[in-house]
């Protein structure tokens, strides 16, 4: 859309006559994960400088919020970071309750805290799919959509929906859970282990692996907690910052895991950081699953939702990031702001910062260690 | 930006460092700032007495070269020569500070039993006291609202109170969470917000600056890099300038976009049409159509 | 001598029949056509060739063909699927399916293109391809279509040619990512022809000859397989294989996840896969090579034998049909091991591929002939080898001393590359931790919120 950096330009320090080329990687490429266009000025293989273009899925969500009444935004929120549809329907209707004072049972904040983590599991499966298909790994790509498709089942039978999944509504949860539910999470988090030391087989010790996301794509702490990164991309600098840890929502508190940090902040230690976020998942889930009380899964509401007059911000721990929502109401029964700060946008704009002086490759392997989603980057 | 060009004044007679033990950097930000509050509050002092129009200050202040203070000191010039104009009518008093619920919202719902939102002015918060000694009457308020502090600033002193809130305070707030904007247009004026947090304390603070719409604001993409798309994505859906800014392009909307989405006057369904049919190629053009798109 | 017989059995063994079929035939040609050419001349170096090569082509196109399938289906076996399966039992149509598809596709030269040159450049890469072919010992005598006497040189520098192809083809489409991978392409292949020559020359301390059928008949002769002397070289003869036939994790060139479709980006339908039918052919052509020089080509330990057990008239027959099914058995397993590389390896960067090829197998392979060399040199000084009319005479002591001597000098290299390459950034990368710590931060919680 736009050409920032001049097509070619001469530099005549260099001993040849040399030019830069500018290379414009997407928005149709197999690995910037959708509609993500990197402008790219390239000395060889080697990146001088970039720049990103997006914006291709803006579907100005914001303004569509002012319009609509509060029950009928939740399902926007869905489209936004489709990968992680149900962390980003819980970031929208705690920011209503919160701002509603709005009471949710004990059992509907169990069951969004299960759902929350199986979904976070199966972004990082995704992630993990995506990042191992840029650097070559297709094996791990199958092997981790296998698993994948054993949360959608379940995601299937709870929701209705694979993809989009929606049940969270303001003040609880629509349905309760089906039967077999904690049967089938039980049977999936006896399995995942497994699976996990299975990509870990393939990946960890793996020399090949090693070389390419090991010292690519360094940011330091400082530079992370400037840049505003947060989730892996921020913890694997070794920054201690989780939302469910830092301001527990739902039942967070109640429950025990831990946050893994990295050291190096490079490519590898975002994967180690992230592989080590599911088996805390899943110690999150089992924990859950053992305490998940009885009782009715959504608490009093008015029948019309009216947020009195202030603003609040909440945000909650997404798969990529800290998901923040800023709400601004006139007391009316829409929103008078909605505010969204997508944890994808705010990681990808340190790309400059990390890929600035590495080769094509590791552009592509530091995309994916963000674990972008551009669905929620354009809203 | 280039701030960094230090007031050589010590008398610091007005400035309280909150903290005792400032080093000497604390004690010359503090001194750069209450010599530049002092000056621009001179600077407007004076244009409101003479009720002189919009004109440049070409005062012979001592460090007309600090950037920041000519700015101000433009600023407040145009202000007072909104003042002078009589320009006052709808907002009579110069904004009554917490009334928050816009006129629009107030007509949609009068019968609302809760007439006074909960703003709660802070009353026994360090940081808070310390910032209100620092900034003086620059802080327009610190409240509280559902358990979150919110400071108000005026637009011009924003990016110093972020500033001393990054690298001064007693908390440093080391992470620019988010920054966005809210548009009144009743008031003509937007609120640029930028929500901090501190990792170290935990503790999350809202910085927000009522900006009239013809103004712009500092960018404080120095101190955080974080605020440079931010402050694009606020440029490319509210049309706030950001002064200083290294980049500022739309961002998500396609160069050469007319209007600002998120502005309250922008409708929901407005396609600029000439846009579309110059740049993607996908519209039939039906004869004599209006390419504009409309505004109500 | 042998080799002068082989070449003798390579060119001069029409069958009888078809000499007579030709006579008939040149009866009904025209005189000016027929002059200079008698029946049998015409019938040993025409006709039954241009048989012979029918017959080939047929064969390896077909191979090739199930080759794609037999990738597909390796591949879903490994990742836990089922691969094609609907087109034919077992999804045995699969290819025909695939080649009919790509045949009735739309046929774009973009419009910036260098149009003879984008046209040219997949019928180099496939004809390189396809020339090596003829040299390829597939079994004894009516099995092999020529014998030349440089025929590892041959398909050494036509291989090398091939690669024209794809540098020609990247460049061609005027776009930039066929051109990086172009690029990449050519550098690739500067740096591992030089390894794979150089491994070749130790192996050639054995085989004596440059000659395919020769090198068979070397150990055939010697009863062994090269492997086991020349165990050091295989493995660098391995690995510079993959990457010269461009495949992962070496596919640098058409880094799907990068490059995009890398030099066949701006190819489709029926150019496309030509390119594609070169790679694959490629690869059987490597893997002969492999198999030619390393596992005794056509040759099993005791085939003779069997064959010597078998009636006279019967005996050749047999020894062909044994040979060449050993052949396929020893190119399929190397085959398969590339398959199984594929998809179980990540992509090496390109700087790192250039590292591997000039920091590990250029010095392995030259230390290699250093030590085969001494090794060879020591053997016969010891009077475990001796060399009669170009053919090398040893007991089993010999080959005993060379086998233990070819694995211990594995020991040697690897010291040397440690050497080598023991400052390098990139060498000890399994010295990262695999694990990360956990938070111990003791977070203050916001009010309201009760601790865990």
């Amino acid at each position: 859309m736009h050409t920032a950096i001049p097509l070619v330009t001469h530099h005549s320090e260099t001993l040849f006559d040399a030019e830069e080329m500018v290379l414009s990687m997407g928005p149709q490429h197999p690995s910037t994960h959708g509609v993500l266009r990197v402008i790219l000025k390239l000395d060889g293989e080697r990146v001088v400088d970039l720049d990103c273009d997006i914006g291709y899925l803006h579907r100005g969500a914001e303004k569509i919020f002012e319009n609509r009444l509060y029950p009928m935004i939740a399902p926007y929120f869905d489209r936004l970071d489709y990968i992680a549809a149900v962390s980003n329907g819980l970031l929208y209707v705690e920011t209503v309750e919160k701002a509603m004072g709005i009471e949710v049972p004990p059992r509907a904040q169990y069951l969004r805290v299960i759902l929350t983590e199986l979904n976070r599991l199966s972004s990082h499966l995704l992630w993990l799919a995506t990042h191992a298909l840029d650097i070559g790994g297709f094996t791990v790509f199958l092997y981790a959509f296998r698993e994948r498709e054993e949360i959608l089942k379940i995601f299937e039978n709870f929701f209705g929906a694979r993809l989009t999944c929606h049940a969270f509504r303001i003040g609880g949860m629509t349905y309760d859970a089906y039967p077999e539910f904690e049967a089938q999470v039980r049977a999936f988090c006896d399995l995942f282990p497994k699976r996990l030391e299975e990509y870990e087989t393939l990946l960890n010790e793996n020399r090949i692996w090693l070389g390419r996301t090991v010292g690519i794509g360094v940011i330091s702490a400082e530079d992370a907690i400037s840049l505003g990164l947060t989730g892996a991309p921020l913890r694997g600098s070794g920054v201690d910052y989780d939302v469910r840890k830092a301001s527990p929502y739902e039942c967070y508190a109640d429950l025990d895991f831990d946050i893994p940090i990295g050291e190096n902040g490079d490519t590898f230690d975002r994967y180690l950081v992230r592989m080590e976020e599911m088996r805390q998942s899943r110690r999150i889930i089992l924990q859950a699953l053992d305490r998940l009380p009885d009782g009715p899964v959504l608490g009093k509401v008015p029948k019309v939702i009216r947020v009195p007059a202030g603003e609040v911000y909440h945000s909650v721990e997404g798969p990529k990031g800290e998901l923040g929502l800023y709400l601004v109401s006139d007391g009316g029964t829409k929103p008078y702001r909605l505010r969204m700060r997508p944890a994808s946008f705010i990681n990808l704009a340190a790309l400059r910062k990390m890929a600035i002086g590495s080769l094509v490759s590791d552009v592509v392997a530091v995309i994916g260690s963000l674990d972008i989603v551009l669905g929620e980057i354009d809203r | 930006m280039s701030d960094e060009t230090k007031p050589t004044s010590e008398a610091t007679s007005g400035a309280v460092t909150p903290e005792a033990a400032a080093s000497q950097a604390d004690a010359e930000r503090e001194a750069k700032i209450a010599a530049a509050k002092a000056k621009a509050a001179a600077a407007k002092a004076a244009r409101t007495a003479s009720g002189e129009s919009a004109t440049e200050p070409t005062s012979a202040d001592a460090d007309k070269e600090a950037k920041i203070a000519a700015a101000k000191a433009k600023a407040a010039a145009a202000k007072a020569a909104r003042e002078a104009a009589g320009d006052g009518g709808d907002a009579a008093s110069p904004k009554p500070a917490p009334a928050k619920v816009p006129a629009k919202a107030a007509a949609k719902a009068p019968a609302k039993k809760e007439a006074a939102p909960a703003y709660v002015e802070i009353k026994d918060d360090p940081l808070i006291t310390a910032l209100r000694a620092a900034f003086q009457d620059d802080i327009k308020e610190a409240v509280t609202n559902n358990g979150q502090q919110i400071i108000r600033v005026v637009p011009e002193r924003a990016r110093d109170l972020l500033w001393y809130l990054r690298y001064d305070a007693s908390v440093q707030f080391d992470m620019l969470t988010d920054v966005t904007a809210v548009h009144y247009p009743d008031r003509k004026a937007f609120e640029v917000v930028y929500q901090l947090y501190s990792i170290a304390e935990n503790r999350r603070l809202r910085v927000k600056a009522e900006l009239p719409e013809d103004q712009s604001i500092y960018t404080v993409c120095d101190i955080w890099a974080a605020a440079n798309w931010l402050e694009r994505e606020v440029y490319d859906m509210f049309g706030i300038t950001f002064e200083g800014h290294p980049d500022l392009r739309r961002i998500l909307l396609p160069e050469g976009w007319v209007g600002f989405p998120l502005r309250k006057e922008y409708p929901v369904e407005y396609r600029h049409n000439e846009w579309v049919a110059a740049n993607l190629n996908i519209l039939e053009i039906p004869e004599g159509a209006d390419l504009t798109g409309k505004f109500e | 001598m042998m080799i002068q017989w082989l070449w003798i059995t390579a060119l001069h063994v029409a069958p009888k029949w078809l000499e007579s079929l030709v006579e008939q035939l040149f009866a009904a040609l025209p005189v000016w056509l027929t002059s200079n050419l008698t029946p049998t001349d015409a019938t040993d170096f025409i006709v039954w060739p241009l048989l012979q090569i029918g017959v080939m082509l047929l064969i390896v196109l077909t191979v090739v063909a199930y080759l794609t399938l037999a990738e597909r289906k390796v591949s879903a076996w490994i990742q836990v699927r089922v691969g094609p399966n609907r087109t034919g039992p077992l999804g045995l149509l699969q290819p025909a399916a695939d080649g009919i598809k790509l045949l009735i596709k739309e046929d774009v030269i973009p419009f910036k293109a260098d149009k003879v040159v984008f046209t040219l450049a997949p019928i180099i890469s496939m004809v390189c391809a396809f020339i090596v072919l003829a040299v390829l010992p597939y079994g004894p005598h009516y099995a092999s279509i020529t014998n030349i006497n440089i025929g590892l040189l041959f398909i050494l520098s036509v291989s090398s040619v091939g690669v024209l192809g794809i540098i020609l083809g990247g460049w061609a489409s005027n776009s930039k990512y066929p051109l990086l991978g172009a690029l990449r392409s050519s550098a690739q292949m500067v740096s591992y022809e030089a390894a794979i020559g150089l491994t070749i020359v130790s192996a050639l301390i054995f085989t004596r000859t440059f000659s395919m059928q020769g090198i068979v008949e070397a150990q055939r002769s010697l009863g062994v397989w090269f492997i086991l002397f020349l165990f050091p070289s295989f493995i660098v003869f391995l690995v510079s294989a993959v990457a010269e036939t461009n495949r992962a994790p070496f596919d640098l060139a058409e880094a799907e996840s990068e490059l995009v479709g890398g030099f066949h980006t701006e190819y489709s339908g029926f150019r496309f896969s030509i390119f594609f039918i070169a790679e694959y052919t490629n690869m059987v052509v490597v893997s002969a090579i492999a198999a030619t020089l390393y596992l005794g080509g056509w040759y099993v330990p005791g085939m003779d034998w069997v064959a010597a057990q078998l009636p006279a008239a019967y005996r050749e027959a047999a020894l062909t049909l044994m040979g060449v099914t050993a052949f396929s058995i020893k190119c399929g397993a190397i085959l398969y091991l590339f398959i199984w590389m594929r998809w179980t390896f990540p992509r090496y960067r390109y700087d790192q591929l250039m590292e591997l090829g000039w920091k590990w197998l250029m010095p392995a392979a030259l230390a290699n002939i250093v030590l085969t060399a001494t090794i060879f040199i020591l053997g016969k000084e010891l009077g475990l080898v001796r060399s009669v009319k170009g053919v090398l005479e040893m007991a089993w002591q010999g080959k005993v001393f060379f086998t233990v001597a070819g694995f211990l000098s594995l020991f040697p290299i690897l010291a040397l590359l440690n050497a080598i390459n023991r400052n390098s950034r990139s060498f000890n990368l399994r010295a990262q931790r695999t694990t990360i710590p956990l938070s111990t931060r003791k977070v203050k919680l916001s009010p309201g919120v009760k601790p865990a």
